[in-house]
């Protein structure tokens, strides 16, 4: 399909628009939370009576839903919230901002609602996990500190990267393969303390929503998931303070109205203390470590006019890492994000946000005339606008473009005098990535619905730069030298996307989605984690765009009046270009890197089924994945294919929660899943007096399986009106299981004719209490 | 650099007494044996050996088993060809008077198969200082003396090094002690480097080699050091082990380096 025939052919589904027959007004507003004005994104409005009529709230908590004059009930509902009708009479356009109270969890009063809460059934979305920062709260979590990754990696389909990581893979992708963005802004290295922590404060956060597949054409540039992450937008009727005082670090989020009604704010603060505590060991090595980590979340908006409404949010993080003078690594992400929604009319909403992002890395040894030290950043600028066209009940048309404006600078080193080390920058590297895209999420009948759509990206590497063309070795080949703003290499593609649920009855529907995904930013890393070190490279010459082909087919059932909702899903997806390293890579500095770099194809698929109990005492999760991820390259393994890393054919994990009384609540999470696949030594022979291993197959072993259980307590101490106290403690690892982080093959320091496997564990019974206060 | 970074923090989390390590059983498979070829070709007038031996299983504790049957011959790219004789235990030996700005090639015989290696050999890099300095410890590294090395590097040329050093006489030869370098950031410079993550006592007498070959055999025991003491971890070293880079036809493992050195001997006092 080129891009008119799929022009015409949407040009032609939307003209039926016009033949509505009967006078028809437009309802629009916002719903929002009635205790703090924040808004409620996906909120259900639907009309009763009218099965099939209704919409959602768009992430800005917007709605518009057009309706035939006369008489109607609107209910407004969102999950954990109460209800909500409205009666009108339908007349002329209208305007209706609702606010929804929380439902009370008091145990009593956990009755389920008459309403149903069927979203998972009706709504046209396939492999879409989302997570409110409120339901993290009560987890167990490693450190004292709620984590949405780590509750998101939880889901079937998505796998940590190992122990103590922040990155994770999706559906078989790579780990460079997942945007992760924070209130629109990329975020390249969403951890702290190398991956113990991410970088989300959960304080500072509304939700998240995760996209394994079924990816709207509003989103794209990474080939297997997004992750979008909206911070709070702060109270808009009172001053709250909330915090957190915890082993390893303390919290504090202010937030307010700046003009009740109008405006509010929200400032959040993390920071780390292990620092403080190492200085008092008596133990040199530990009293001379520096290691702490601080974020920042800014957040203010304010509504102007009843149509126009400003966002500013910002987040600013940093790592610090060293050991007095001789050593120190410091790495830290900033984003920033200016934004207008503006309603041109009650059917047309626009978004325009401007959009800033950063991460750089620093290391360096030594000080002063002795110092060496690299420092590396990539930064954007982007530029997106955003439309949402409410025609009629039965449409929403989607419809924006973006721009990027990428900068990677690889390594500027700055040498003291006594290294006989060169201070030099190594070449920067520009390029733009675009794209436009349209969408339209239309209900066919009362069952089927169907989202279509296509994005057109593309990515233009710019001058000034230096190309390097290699042989088949790899080899220097020659070099070409391209001025300031001058096209080094562009390329561009189609990504159709569709979406498409059919409601069986009241508690069943059937779901597909499909999406194709151009990846024009890729990570080089050493290790199979993701590190502050990380090289990102851009596609050139060399280096083609990744693409992603993914068909997603998923069953969604509940159970005993949506108590229960539960899922299965199978996916297939193709992956061309993914990029690996030939043996013996030169990651670091190499300006010649892309001649070190082979180029493949993957395969991913399997089936997720996934429980979920929503209300009750006992709430929670079950997921399990039974799948496959494997790649082929030409230059590795004799071209055949090979299990990539993250292939873990089994995954299970569970996620419960207990309420004991008003007062204290239990948790516990369990996972397990089938070791990472990796490359064992099947032989040994003596080179350069030692004893070496010998590899015959890439990824030809299995780690050890993986399983951990973790338990936490929450005990509401006080809970008035005006202040709220709770206790909560964790502990991670409850029976102590010996989890292989690395297994090394070497010669036995004592004996070095005989070899051994030894095998390095993280992290047993690692214990935390913090003490939470709200007022 | 990575390595060191890693090393770093797991020493920390090993310090901290979050980590523990143990040995374990793991089962491995036997794979097919193959031709491991080794020799090292020293500018001067020295003994050249070729040593010629197979893979064995990877927990099969013996000594490898080793080739006599071989024919080996040397030659310098220009008339001269030298046969190296099997002395025996796998090792083929012959004085061999090397000379720098040569290409010289091996050729090994055996089985009805033929493989050969070249390597350039270049001109000797002085070692201009060898000195220690003590030092605090941190991470890896204890408190204790370190000792540095300076040399200038030869401007406008890639140049390739590895370095050894010997403690008390005893060659220092574990997969930490391996440091291999070029002069990528620093070319034409005097360059001074430490002896990575080694600390020294008072009275330890220390002698640094500084060894001067070509790219392949850069490639070779850079990729050898990448997985020496290799682990597969998520943060391990080398993400994709693999075998060394040979510069040996016929895909067999090992390699063929001609170098030149420079050593400097220092006994550590105040």
């Amino acid at each position: 399909m080129n891009i008119k025939t799929i022009v015409i052919a949407l040009i032609i589904l939307f003209a039926n628009f016009s033949f509505a027959q009967n006078k028809t007004y437009t309802v629009s507003g916002q719903v929002t939370d009635s205790s703090n004005g924040e808004d409620l994104p996906f909120a259900t409005v639907a009309v009763k009576n009218i099965s099939g009529i209704g919409t959602t709230t768009n992430v800005y908590g917007f709605y518009s839903l057009t309706l035939q004059e006369g008489n109607h009930t609107i209910i407004y509902q969102y999950l954990g919230y109460e209800p909500f009708e409205k009666e009108i009479s339908l007349t002329s356009d209208v305007k209706i901002n609702v606010e929804l109270t929380e439902s009370t969890h008091k145990l009593q009063e956990v009755v389920v609602t008459a309403k149903k809460e069927d979203h998972n059934i009706t709504k046209n979305e396939v492999s879409v996990t989302k997570l409110d920062a409120k339901e993290i709260k009560e987890m167990p979590s490693f450190g004292g500190e709620p984590d949405i990754i780590k509750a998101i990696k939880m889901n079937p389909g998505v796998k940590t990267a190992g122990e103590g990581n922040s990155g994770y893979y999706v559906r078989g992708g790579g780990l460079d393969q997942n945007l992760v963005l924070l209130d629109e802004a990329p975020v390249y290295n969403p951890s702290h303390l190398l991956g113990l922590f991410s970088v989300f404060n959960g304080d500072a956060l509304k939700s998240a929503t995760l996209y394994k597949g079924g990816m709207m054409p509003e989103y794209g540039g990474r080939a297997s998931s997004v992750m979008d992450i909206r911070m709070k937008d702060g109270n808009m009727k009172e001053y709250d303070i909330t915090g957190g005082i915890g082993l390893i670090a303390s919290r504090l989020t202010v937030e307010g109205p700046i003009v009740k009604d109008k405006g509010s704010f929200m400032l959040s603060g993390r920071r780390t203390y292990i620092d403080l505590l190492l200085k008092l060991s008596s133990d040199d090595d530990l009293s001379n470590t520096t290691l702490y980590f601080y974020d920042v979340n800014l957040k203010a908006n304010y509504k102007i006019t009843d149509k126009d409404r400003i966002y500013l949010s910002g987040y600013f993080g940093r790592d610090v890492f060293g050991f007095s003078d001789d050593f120190g690594l410091n790495w830290g992400n900033a984003t920033g994000t200016l934004r207008w929604n503006h309603l041109f009319s009650s059917k047309l909403f626009s978004n325009t946000s401007f959009i800033f992002s950063d991460y750089d890395y620093e290391f360096g040894f030594g000080a002063d005339e002795d110092r060496i030290a690299l420092q590396s950043v990539i930064h954007d600028i982007n530029l997106k606008q955003d439309f949402t066209y409410f025609p009629n009940s039965n449409n929403i048309i989607k419809f924006g473009f973006n721009a990027i404006y990428h900068t990677i600078e690889p390594g500027n080193i700055t040498a003291g005098e006594n290294t006989g080390v060169n201070s030099d920058d190594a070449e920067e590297e520009y390029g733009i990535e675009g794209a436009i895209y349209i969408q339209n999420e239309q209900k066919i009948n009362s069952r089927l619905s169907v989202n279509y759509g296509f994005r057109y990206s593309f990515f233009d590497q710019l001058g000034p730069g230096t190309s390097f063309r290699f042989d088949e070795n790899g080899d220097y080949l020659s070099e070409e030298y391209y001025n300031d703003w001058e096209s080094i290499q562009f390329y561009g593609g189609i990504e159709p996307r569709l979406t498409a649920n059919y409601i069986l009855d009241s508690k069943s529907s059937l779901k597909l989605g499909y999406n194709r995904n151009y990846q024009y930013l890729h990570v080089l890393t050493n290790s199979t984690s993701s590190t502050p070190t990380d090289t990102w490279i851009m596609s050139s010459k060399n280096v083609e765009p990744q693409l992603a082909d993914q068909v997603s087919l998923g069953y969604f059932r509940n159970f005993s009046d949506n108590m229960f909702e539960s899922s299965v899903e199978v996916y297939y997806k193709k992956m061309q270009n993914i990029i690996d390293y030939r043996t013996g890579a030169n990651v670091f500095l190499n300006e010649q890197l892309e001649g070190d770099l082979v180029y493949g194809d993957g395969k991913a698929y399997g089936a997720e089924f996934f429980v979920k109990k929503k209300t009750g005492k006992l709430t929670g999760w079950m997921g399990y994945t039974l799948s496959r991820s494997l790649k082929q390259f030409d230059e590795i393994n004799d071209g055949d294919w090979f299990p990539s890393r993250q292939d873990r054919i089994h995954d299970i994990s569970i996620v419960a929660l207990y309420r004991l009384s008003d007062k204290l609540t239990v948790s516990g999470n369990f996972i397990y899943y089938t070791g990472d696949a990796v490359t064992f030594p099947t032989g040994r022979y003596e080179v350069d007096g030692k004893i070496n291993p010998y590899y015959t197959e890439r990824n030809g072993y299995r780690m050890p399986d993986y399983h951990r259980l973790d338990l936490a307590l929450t005990w509401i101490t006080k809970s008035t009106e005006r202040f709220e106290a709770s206790w909560s403690f964790s502990l991670y690892n409850v029976y102590g299981r010996e989890n292989a982080y690395s297994i090394t093959f070497q010669p036995n320091e004592d004996d070095p004719t005989v070899t051994e496997a030894v095998q390095l564990s993280l992290f047993r019974w690692i214990p935390s209490f913090t003490y939470n206060f709200k007022f | 650099m990575k390595k060191i970074i890693y090393s770093t923090i797991i020493s920390l989390l090993i310090m901290s007494q979050y980590a523990c390590e143990k040995v374990i059983d793991v089962d491995l498979d036997e794979a097919d044996q193959e031709l491991v070829i080794e020799a090292l070709l020293e500018e001067g007038l020295h003994n050249f050996q070729v040593i010629i031996s197979k893979t064995a299983p990877y927990f099969d504790n013996q000594p490898t088993e080793k080739i006599d049957n071989a024919t080996v011959t040397l030659s310098d790219g220009g008339d001269n060809t030298y046969a190296i004789p099997n002395i025996n235990d796998g090792t083929y030996e012959a004085l061999i008077h090397a000379e720098a700005n040569k290409t010289y090639t091996l050729r090994v015989e055996l089985d009805g198969n033929e493989y050969t290696a070249e390597s350039y050999l270049p001109g000797q890099v002085q070692l201009d200082t060898v000195y220690a300095e003590y030092e605090e410890g941190f991470g890896p590294q204890d408190e204790g003396y370190v000792v540095y090395f300076k040399y200038t590097d030869p401007a406008n040329t890639d140049n390739y090094y590895r370095v050894r050093h010997y403690l008390n006489d005893e060659l220092q030869n574990t997969g930490e002690d391996m440091q291999i370098f070029n002069d990528n950031l620093n070319d034409g410079n005097t360059v001074r480097y430490p002896l990575f993550l080694k600390t020294f006592d008072f009275e330890d007498t220390v002698a640094v080699e500084l060894i001067h070959f070509d790219e392949a055999s850069y490639d070779y025991f850079n990729s050898l050091a990448d997985i020496s003491g290799a682990s597969t971890g998520p943060n391990s070293g080398s993400a994709a082990p693999g075998n060394p880079i040979s510069n040996w036809t016929g895909n067999i493992l090992g390699y063929f380096s001609a170098y030149s050195n420079d050593s400097l001997t220092l006994i550590i006092t105040e």
